[in-house]
Parts: C-alpha cells; structure tokens; sequence
C-alpha cells in the first residue's frame, strides 16, 4: 500500500465557526483517537496536516480549519459535495485509556480547542469512566470563540465545568462575565488557574498556539502539577505524517522527536527532557 | 557470506551482464569533479576514485520525481518501475544506503525509495581515500551489508564479496571462480592498508549532550561563516528531508504531485502556514542538522562532502571539535 496516497472523501457539510475557521465534515468513518490528525489534500493546491476534532464516538468525522495558507483557503472555498483527498490518521493521539477514571482538565487557547474537542467528545460520551471535566477556554473575543452553542450549552449543564477567557471584551464576553463572574474572566488562559483548584490527581490535556505551552506549563509546575501526567498536543510542519520528511522535527542534542510520528501529544515528561519543545 | 573472484579482465563480462538487468549507473569524470551518470560500457568509468559529487542517493531518492498524478479529483500512483544497477559505489555510500533504508523502508515504508531500492543492483567498489574521509571513525569504513556484490582490488582480480540472493546468481556466471580463505587475506590486507590512509578521526563520545548543552554564543561563533545555503544537505548521502507539492496544467483540470529533496539549513524548512518558524536562525538550523547526524544516533558515513563542496568553508569535523570545546 502506498502510504502517500490520499484516498477521496465527500465533504458533508461545510459551517463558518468564526471569520477565520470553518468545520468541514467528511464522510468517513476511521476509529481515531482524539489528538490525531490527517493529511488533506486538494488537488492542485496541495497537502497539510489538520487535526481532527471529533470524537470517534461521533459521525461523522469533522475537521476544523483556520484559513491560514494556500491549502486552507482552498479547503475555506469548498462546497458540500466536493471531495478532499485524505491520509491518516496520523499521531499517537491522547491516551483516553490511560486517563480513564480520572478528572480531566482541558486547557486550550484560541485554534487549540479543535483538537481539545475531541477528547471533550470523547469524555462526555463515555461520561462514567471519568471523573471531573474541567475546560478552560482562552479566546481573543467572542467572535473567534469555537462551537460556541456547544461550549454554551456546557456553561449550564453539570456534565463539565468551563471556565473562559477572553482578551478584548466584546458586548457579549461582558455579559458572560456577569452571569458566571466565577468562571469567566479578562485575559490569558493562564489567568483562569486562579480560579480553579487543581487536582493533582487529575490529567491536564493542552492545547493552543505554540507561545501559550510554556505559560501553561510553568503554571502547571509551579503548582506542583505533576509532569507525567501532564499531555500536550503540538503544531509543527508535518509534511508527510509518517516520519520520513523530518520538517516536524524537534528537539536537540540526544533526544530528537517526530512531532508526526512520536506525537503530536507528548507528556510533561517530554517537555523537560526534549530541547526547545514547549520554548 | 559467499566469496568469488573475477580476473580483471573479465570485468567488461560483468559489466555486460549487469546490463542485461538494468541501465548502469557508474562514476564517471565530468568538469573535473566525478558523478554517477548512465553508462553504455566500461570506457570512462572511474575504477579509482575517491568521492563522487551527489550521493548514489539521487539514483534511490531522485533530487525530484512525480510521485502521483491526478485527474479531476482521483489520485494515482506515479512509477517508472526501471531496473537499474549502481556501479563503483564505495563503503561510505553503501552504508549511507543502508541509513536510507533503515528510513524509507521502515514501516509505513515509502513505495517509491522501496520499489526502487528492489529494482537497483548495488555493485560496491573500494575507494581512494583522502585527507577529507573519516568514514572509519563512524563505522562507515567497511561495508558488510546493503550491496548484491563488492569488488576489492587485488591486482590482477577482484575478490567479490557476495551480499544477496541476486548477488549469488550473478555470481554463478561462468566468469566467476571460487574464492576463499586466501583471496580474502589478502583483500583483508589491502582493506587494512586503505583504511590506514583514512586520517581524519572525529571524537562522538557525548556529542549528543555537548550539542544539546552547548551555550548560544559558542553556536553563533560555530555558525557564524554559515550562508544557510544548504549544500551539506545535497551532497549528504543520509540526508532524507523532501517536500512535496502539486503543480498544475494550463486547463487546471490535470495534475501532479511532485517531491523534491529538501534541506534543513534552509530558511523555509520548519515555516509553518500563518508564518511561525520555528527555526528561523542559522544557529537553531545548525543545531538541528547537526543533531540529527550524529546528536541521537551516528547518521553520518563520514564521506566528507559536505566539508569538500561547502562554499563557506565549513569543515564538519571542525565544527564538532568546536562544539567539543577544542579548538576556540
């Protein structure tokens, strides 16, 4: 089988999340794990790696895409009906297995709530095999907040506790803030810790753009946040998905990483341990 | 292992047969420097040589190549499916194949570098070392693995060390006479002797964690004649990175998919959609390339082309020895 063969699918329904973002469905059904991604593809423009951020407990598969280069603004321009090239999945994933029986904390920033979503999915789905659901969600403003109805819906209901951040305050974001003043707030995602108690027990999955790991991280470890359980989702140029092109690369010295491969999630461990990979 | 002899003169005898499986590539002398070219017969190969420009790795992992095609919205799967034979290649480069492979050919395998890999016969040669090769100090000196045949030199014949099935059927050509415990002595000599003339030594003990420890300043010393060019990379028998893009017909409605090998010291090799590169000096480049050729594993062969071809330059060992602290 030729691994760099992308395979067609329908594109389902296309939906403006923000100016920015838009959610495409694909007609597909792969069994992945939240955290993994795909290479898609569109004919004559190219290939790029898109997380997935649905849960495979959902059908069908959706993918949501920040217009931001050449691939992107094509995915952006397509219709219902249209067909997109696909490889994968790709990408260890996060472990929902490993987490089982634990609260999970969810921290995500801007974009980073796709992937994020998957495993919130995942979690709510199979509600009993988890302990507590905590998102913290950092967004610049209201307009470019993700699945909002769905993170709404969340606000009032006891499955999941939200907490939310946003850095320029808009009529809405006011508002929010005045009917939930405990879980949302002004600022960087980080400022929402201060709000939360950490259960050290618990697994805190992050994701969000590559500035915000190591604000998340320092504040995870300097509230003894234990490392290892500790998971992270990465962005990096993942060319070919399967470790051969070696552009996701990280890492220095004696310990080299295939962000494609050997992640996209790694723990807290890996952080410390592999040169340059939280900054 | 299977060892056979070939009297020197019946070197073209081989060469016809070889032939017969494949269109030969052999190191042959161009504008002063020598390259692997598409050979119809023995005249103007180069026996005797020390390294070739490019790496036999172009003729496995082609500088560019059409990896699909596509019409309307349906992908299919570009390949020539050419046999071919790589003639006079030297224990370097047979050992930077064999890191190639351990890339390319591990799961998920690349169809394209897999397919043809299968279809290349690898006929190794011994080499004419100079003051740039320090193959032996990375274990490249001698290569026991990755070839179907390599001819060692003994004066009026070849020993032929046998490496794979289609090696052992080449060798029971009517040309091929037995060889053993004595012809292997004496190439075991001549090998002793060549690699003695291999001078250059580098120091990897810890080299991995001085990369990984070494401060911004002595990397922005170490890096600081570096043109970001990216020749080390093509000339670099181990180098694997490419990248991959679509062009299009005039009608738009055709189409294909194109990979070309990539370098890391370029600026553009970790950019990312939206801008963010995360690489974006020489010095974070120069870390990186350095690392993935001898900071985790040993993926360098030692050949000494990218300190040969480098404008700037930049002596590889050099560097090492740098960042080893000796020589400031």
């Amino acid at each position: 089988m030729n691994e760099l063969l992308p395979r067609q699918v329908k594109v389902l329904k296309v939906e403006e999340q923000t100016p920015i973002e838009k959610l495409l469905q694909l007609d597909v059904n792969l069994n992945h794990r939240p955290g993994q991604f795909l290479e898609v593809s569109v004919a004559g423009v190219g290939e790029a790696p898109i997380s997935i951020c649905s849960s495979p407990t959902r059908k069908p598969l959706e993918i949501c895409v920040r217009r931001v280069g050449r691939v992107t603004g094509a995915l952006h321009r397509l219709s219902p009906g249209a067909k997109v090239g696909i490889r994968g999945p790709y990408g260890n994933g996060f472990p929902m297995e490993v987490m089982k029986g634990s609260d999970l904390i969810l921290i995500s920033g801007g974009l980073g709530m796709a992937p994020l979503r998957g495993v919130l999915q995942y979690a709510l789905d199979h509600r009993k095999d988890y302990g507590e659901l905590l998102l913290l969600y950092g967004i610049r403003d209201y307009t470019l907040m993700l699945f909002k109805d769905e993170i709404m819906k969340l606000m009032d209901s006891k499955d999941c506790r939200v907490y939310l951040s946003y850095e320029k305050e808009d009529e809405v974001c006011k508002n929010m803030k005045k009917k939930h003043p405990e879980c949302v707030c002004e600022g960087v995602v980080t400022k929402l810790f201060g709000m939360v108690d950490l259960n050290p027990e618990a697994y805190a999955v992050v994701c969000g753009p590559p500035v915000m790991y190591r604000f998340v991280f320092k504040e995870l470890m300097d509230r003894n946040f234990p490392p290892e359980r500790i998971y992270m989702t990465m962005e990096r140029r993942m060319k070919c998905g399967i470790g051969k092109c070696r552009h996701c690369v990280v890492g220095a010295g004696t310990s080299m990483r295939y962000v494609c491969k050997d992640g996209p999630v790694f723990t807290g461990v890996d952080a410390l341990q592999i040169k340059g990979l939280v900054g | 292992m299977r060892y056979a002899k070939l009297a020197k003169a019946d070197l073209p005898k081989l060469f016809q047969t070889l032939k017969s499986h494949g269109e030969v590539f052999a190191p042959v002398e161009e504008g002063g420097k020598v390259v692997f070219r598409k050979v119809e017969d023995l005249k103007g190969v180069k026996l005797e040589y020390t390294r070739t420009l490019l790496p036999p790795k172009k003729l496995l992992l082609p500088p560019e190549e059409e990896i699909m095609r596509y019409e309307g919205e349906e992908y299919r799967e570009s390949f020539e499916g050419k046999k071919a034979v790589l003639f006079g290649v030297h224990h370097c480069d047979v050992n930077g194949l064999l890191k190639l492979d351990r890339v390319f050919l591990d799961p998920p395998r690349d169809e394209y570098y897999a397919r043809r890999r299968e279809n290349t016969l690898v006929v190794g040669i011994s080499c004419v070392p100079d003051k740039y090769c320090f193959c032996t100090s990375v274990g490249s000196g001698y290569a026991t693995t990755g070839f179907d045949l390599f001819l060692h030199d003994l004066g009026k014949e070849y020993l032929v060390r046998v490496g794979s099935g289609e090696g052992y059927r080449l060798s029971k050509e009517g040309y091929f006479q037995e060889a053993g415990k004595k012809e292997v002595e004496l190439a075991a000599r001549m090998e002793e002797r060549r690699m003695g003339k291999v001078r250059r030594r580098i120091n990897l003990a810890g080299m991995g964690d001085l990369i990984e420890t070494e401060g911004k300043e002595g990397w922005e010393e170490i890096s600081a004649k570096c043109l970001a060019c990216g020749t080390c990379n093509l000339v670099c028998p181990t180098c694997q990175c490419y990248d991959v893009s679509d062009v299009l017909t005039l009608d738009v409605r055709k189409g294909s998919r194109v990979r070309r090998w990539d370098s890391c010291m370029l600026k553009r090799h970790a950019l990312v959609a939206g801008g963010l590169n995360f690489r974006p000096t020489v010095v974070e480049r120069t870390v990186n390339r350095l690392s993935c050729k001898v900071g985790e594993e040993v993926r360098c062969v030692g050949c000494g082309r990218c300190t040969v071809y480098c404008p700037a330059g930049i002596d590889f060992v050099e560097m090492l020895s740098a960042v080893r602290g000796e020589a400031r």
